[in-house]
């Protein structure tokens, strides 16, 4: 379980459990203060624009003394933790919470300084912590597999001192423990012990980065499907032997066909030299007893004899009906039997004709069959990553019990929809701003209502709903109170980010409802494809109220200049793109305009056409190639890639723009806009802040950027950095994720929020490496993504190339 | 043994002391410019047809070479080179204009061909105005870049050196020049790219 998915949340924690984390707190910072203190005599702990005042170390000894310290007293929290662990047997219990925490950190600060045994055994310590919370082994062991590691760490730290070096030995004897204890400490599984997860109450617990619970009930219904799938091939098989069969058969047609043509060609040719020869003979037969014979008869009856050739008309023209010779019935068989032949041979053509489309038909019907079913394994293997909503009902719920605690008589909740199946990354996504939204909604209700009630004793109501249309997920939170426009906006943000909208609904008496819609899954993009400045543009249905086709009057102004359909402004998507306009408005009778599904725009979107509706499969763009506003491509049957766009945030952005005083962009592309204002018009020294709970890590890293002419300050956890953000504004902010009090992503989530440091820039430094992290990192308005252990000359030059007025081009 | 750049023995034998460590410092750094790994010394190569003269990709780097598709898709926020992006084997992957970027000029061919070339997971798009013949480069016979003045057909790479704007990997991104031919360094090259692509995004 990666810390996204257990964030700390003090709100859920009583009032010991606060406490015992504070004395864990508190175990390790006086240390840190006292170690300040004796390298910064005169220098207050935590002061952070003081921290780095002439700062002069420069002895690798002195680096190792802090890391050595550091990490002893971590150890010496570990050992504390795990105490308080064998008494109180609870993966929620603060103890649990600060062992995961440690180890983490550990992991960071030995990595960083190139103790590679110790970063490894922390990792194995997060391993086990994870196992420990997906249930994939009990509970004893995992304690005995942690004090082992504790072990391990202490012996290792102790070669350090004592050596100064890191010995190998004790990791591989933990490891060989591990072995005995039947941990597969490299795969992070148990051998033999299914996977957990399948009850909805683990869902959300990933045994590691790169597997994911599986509902069972789903996995048994996709290897039906896929049984199915394969069960085709026969059919399959069989429709392609016939079409094989029947183009035989029409392929010997043909050469029947084409055996027939040249004697055809040869009687046609000897019938014509026979036509002559009776011409120039002036129609006297060319045997002497039927010329006798014709003779005779016409003396008797007075009429010459008429020639009845049984040759097919097509195979003897009109003056040749009187070709004939005396053996007449040999020459009408030849013939009659040429043309049957004939006849029958395009009969034959015909026929497997016939039973060629009969046979693609079948193909087709099959092929579709079997395209059908690809889709319904395709679609089972989405609800392989879904869980109910319940999962999250149940998380609301309790966040409200804990919030009105014994006030909970009070609270009136209402579900529905408690089975529609969503994606997980989706629900987990949501998550931590609905809980937030409910909290202080819940609370300040209940405060409010407290104030103001004189004797009558009002409850306060809140529903959540869930409804599932086609490909699309609605759900409705609503509460009989107002709700705070600080959790709107947040999550407004995250909705955003999941290609879906939020629409906000007063009701004269029953308070404040929010609606979220967003696609079912995020890996399949159902949307209208539009055509804007030339290039396919997908944007999710979900994002789209309507589609406006408005007939453009003659003489009357571009909709970009005037209010449109009662709107302030229309924006041709390929503008707010940032792509050149040209004159696509020019000669257009019809204007085709998107409505965007959102509560309170101000704008309106124009393309040139819809083309129609698509579902497709998103691709994620590669992290050099991803775009604020862009949020994903697909590739259609044509191999063409589309855009897939994410509209609100676009809106966000252009009003971003227009807030900035930066109206419109007429014309020209994002690419020739003039570099923005220099940062600094000063020749003040930049000011970098360091936010990490690591004391090695500030300090190395305060003096790399000290001896590069930096002002730097340091917070050591999230509510720390928010504070030296409020009095220094500084220019960059190094931010890492795991932290005390509030992790990285809460700081980049408030900044954001908040909106008060525009001008600031920020760099995540963080040994949390996976792609998820790094895209919930710039989905919050992270600038740049480093991982730990980073080269300092990438640091540095990351930092270099952010704070250099107009950026590096 | 490398040349001496027409100084003779009697020159060297005529330096100060000082003169002839500056000398040989200077013939150490071209030496370790254009020293490489023992498996390099028989690369294959592809040359590249650029409007100001002929480049060599390493083979190994280049995955396929593919006519170009009849359009890309444009992306926001991207540098002028950057064609757009294309569908490759199922992925979105970068295109930039080879020429575009190393020399700042780029026409349109008839003979464009698109290089895919990969390195360290990085996979790009090359689009080039024509390919040649492979070639076997014996890198004892490159010369360094430093050399360029006085090849003409390369007179795109200096261009490209002076655009410092472009970032710190330029003198890297040119491995030296092979009978007349300036040899790419792919890794450099791609990395490059990849970094001023994602960087562009902040600037835009």
């Amino acid at each position: 379980m990666d810390d996204t998915n257990s964030p700390f949340h003090q709100d859920e924690l009583s009032p010991e459990d606060l406490e015992v984390l504070r004395t864990f707190h508190a175990i390790e910072e006086p240390a840190a203060d006292m170690l300040q203190e004796a390298l910064w005599p005169g220098i207050p702990p935590n002061h952070p624009q003081e921290a780095t005042a002439g700062l002069d170390i420069s002895s690798d000894d002195e680096m190792l003394v802090l890391f050595t310290t550091e990490v002893g007293e971590d150890i010496a929290t570990m050992r504390l933790a795990l105490q308080q662990l064998e008494q109180d047997e609870r993966l929620d219990s603060p103890a649990f919470l600060a062992l995961k925490r440690t180890a983490h950190k550990v992991a960071g600060t030995a990595a960083a300084i190139g103790c590679d045994s110790m970063s490894k055994i922390a990792r194995h310590m997060e391993t086990v912590i994870r196992l420990l919370e997906g249930g994939a082994i009990v509970y004893l062991t995992g304690l005995i597999a942690l004090g082992h590691a504790v072990e391990a760490l202490e012996s290792t730290l102790q070669s350090i001192v004592s050596h100064g070096y890191e010995s190998i030995n004790s990791l591989l004897e933990l490891e060989e423990e591990y072995g005995v204890l039947n941990i597969e400490i490299h795969t992070g599984s148990m051998p033999g012990q299914p996977l957990p997860g399948d009850t909805a109450s683990t869902l959300f617990h990933t045994v590691s980065q790169h597997t994911a619970p599986v509902n069972l009930q789903h996995l048994n219904r996709l290897e039906q499907h896929a049984e199915k799938l394969i069960e085709l091939h026969t059919p399959l098989a069989h429709a392609q032997k016939e079409v094989e069969t029947a183009l035989d058969e029409l392929h010997a047609a043909q050469a029947r066909l084409r055996r027939l043509e040249p004697l055809l060609s040869t009687l046609s040719v000897s019938l014509n030299a026979a036509s002559g020869a009776m011409n120039t003979d002036a129609g006297r037969p060319p045997s002497s007893l039927v010329a006798r014979i014709l003779q005779e008869a016409a003396q008797r009856t007075g009429h010459l004899h008429q020639s009845k050739s049984a040759l097919p008309a097509q195979l003897l023209p009109a003056q040749e009906t009187a070709l004939w010779d005396e053996m007449e019935i040999d020459r009408f068989t030849e013939a009659n039997v040429l043309a049957h032949s004939f006849t029958e041979a395009i009969a034959d053509v015909a026929t497997a004709t016939s039973q060629l489309r009969l046979a693609f038909e079948h193909l087709n019907s099959i092929v579709t069959q079997q395209v059908d079913q690809a889709k319904i394994v395709r679609s089972n293997a989405h609800l392989l990553r879904s869980v109910p909503f319940s999962v999250l009902v149940t998380q609301l719920q309790q966040s409200v019990e804990l919030i009105a605690g014994d006030q909970i008589g009070r609270v009136q909740l209402e579900l529905s929809g408690e089975t529609i199946e969503i994606d997980q990354d989706i629900l987990e996504t949501l998550t931590d701003p609905l809980l937030e939204l409910v909290q202080s909604t819940v609370a300040e209700g209940l405060f409010f209502a407290k104030s103001q009630e004189q004797g009558e004793e009002r409850k306060l109501r809140a529903w959540f709903n869930a409804h599932a249309i086609g490909n699309e997920v609605s759900i409705e939170i609503g509460f009989s109170l107002p709700i705070s426009p600080g959790a709107i906006t947040a999550l407004r943000e995250t909705v955003h980010h999941l290609y879906g909208s939020i629409s906000l609904h007063e009701r004269a008496r029953d308070g404040m409802a929010l609606r979220l819609r967003f696609p079912r899954s995020q890996r399949i993009i159902q949307g209208l494809l539009v055509r804007a400045g030339g290039q396919g543009i997908v944007v999710p249905f979900s994002q789209v109220k309507r589609i406006y086709y408005h007939k453009q009057e003659p003489g009357e102004a571009h909709p970009q200049d005037v209010p449109f359909a009662g709107t302030p402004a229309a924006y041709h998507l390929n503008t707010l793109l940032g792509f050149s306009t040209g004159n696509y408005l020019a000669d257009k009778t019809f204007r085709t305009i998107l409505i965007p599904e959102l509560d309170d725009s101000q704008i309106v979107i124009e393309v040139d056409e819809v083309v129609g509706e698509v579902e497709l499969v998103m691709k994620t763009l590669a992290a050099h190639l991803c775009r604020p506003g862009i949020a994903a491509t697909a590739i259609d049957g044509s191999g063409n890639v589309l855009l897939v766009v994410n509209l609100p945030q676009i809106i966000q952005l252009q009003q971003a723009q227009q807030h900035d005083g930066n109206a419109v962009i007429e014309t020209g592309t994002l690419n020739d806009r003039a570099p923005s204002p220099p940062q600094l018009t000063t020749n003040r020294r930049q000011k970098i802040l360091i936010a990490d709970d690591s004391v090695y890590i500030r300090r190395s890293i305060s003096l790399t950027l000290s001896r590069e002419g930096y002002d730097v300050l340091e917070a050591v956890d999230g509510i720390q950095t928010l504070e030296v953000l409020s009095k220094e504004a500084p220019d960059l902010l190094l931010l890492d994720i795991e932290m005390p009090n509030l992790n990285g992503h809460g700081v980049l989530n408030i900044i954001r929020v908040q909106q008060r440091f525009p001008e600031l820039k920020i760099v995540m430094l963080t040994s949390r490496s996976s792609e998820k992290h790094k895209q919930r990192a710039r989905a919050l308005g992270a600038h740049f993504y480093l991982t730990k252990p980073c080269p300092q000359d990438l640091l540095l030059e990351t930092i270099q190339s952010l704070l250099v007025p107009g950026g590096e081009s | 043994m490398l040349p001496l750049d027409g100084l003779s023995t009697y020159s060297l034998e005529q330096m100060s002391d000082e003169e002839f460590w500056n000398y040989a410092r200077q013939r150490a750094s071209v030496a370790s410019r254009i020293s490489f790994p023992e498996q390099d010394d028989q690369d294959q190569y592809l040359e590249c047809k650029l409007s100001s003269g002929y480049c060599l990709l390493p083979l190994r780097a280049i995955i396929e070479v593919v006519p170009p598709p009849h359009r890309f898709a444009r992306l926001p926020s991207t540098p002028g080179w950057m064609c757009g992006i294309a569908a490759w084997h199922g992925e979105t992957i970068a295109v930039i204009d080879l020429d575009l970027y190393l020399s700042g000029t780029g026409n349109s061919s008839p003979d464009a061909m698109l290089l895919v070339a990969s390195h360290a997971e990085l996979t790009i798009g090359l689009l080039v105005p024509g390919v040649g013949q492979t070639t076997t480069v014996q890198l004892e016979q490159m010369m360094p870049a430093t050399t360029l003045e006085c090849e003409p057909a390369t007179h795109f790479v200096l261009r490209f050196a002076s655009a410092g704007s472009k970032g710190s990997t330029q003198e890297e991104v040119v491995r030296g020049i092979y009978d007349g031919r300036t040899v790419l360094d792919a890794p450099a090259l791609l990395s490059g790219v990849v970094q001023q692509i994602e960087r562009a995004t902040h600037n835009g």
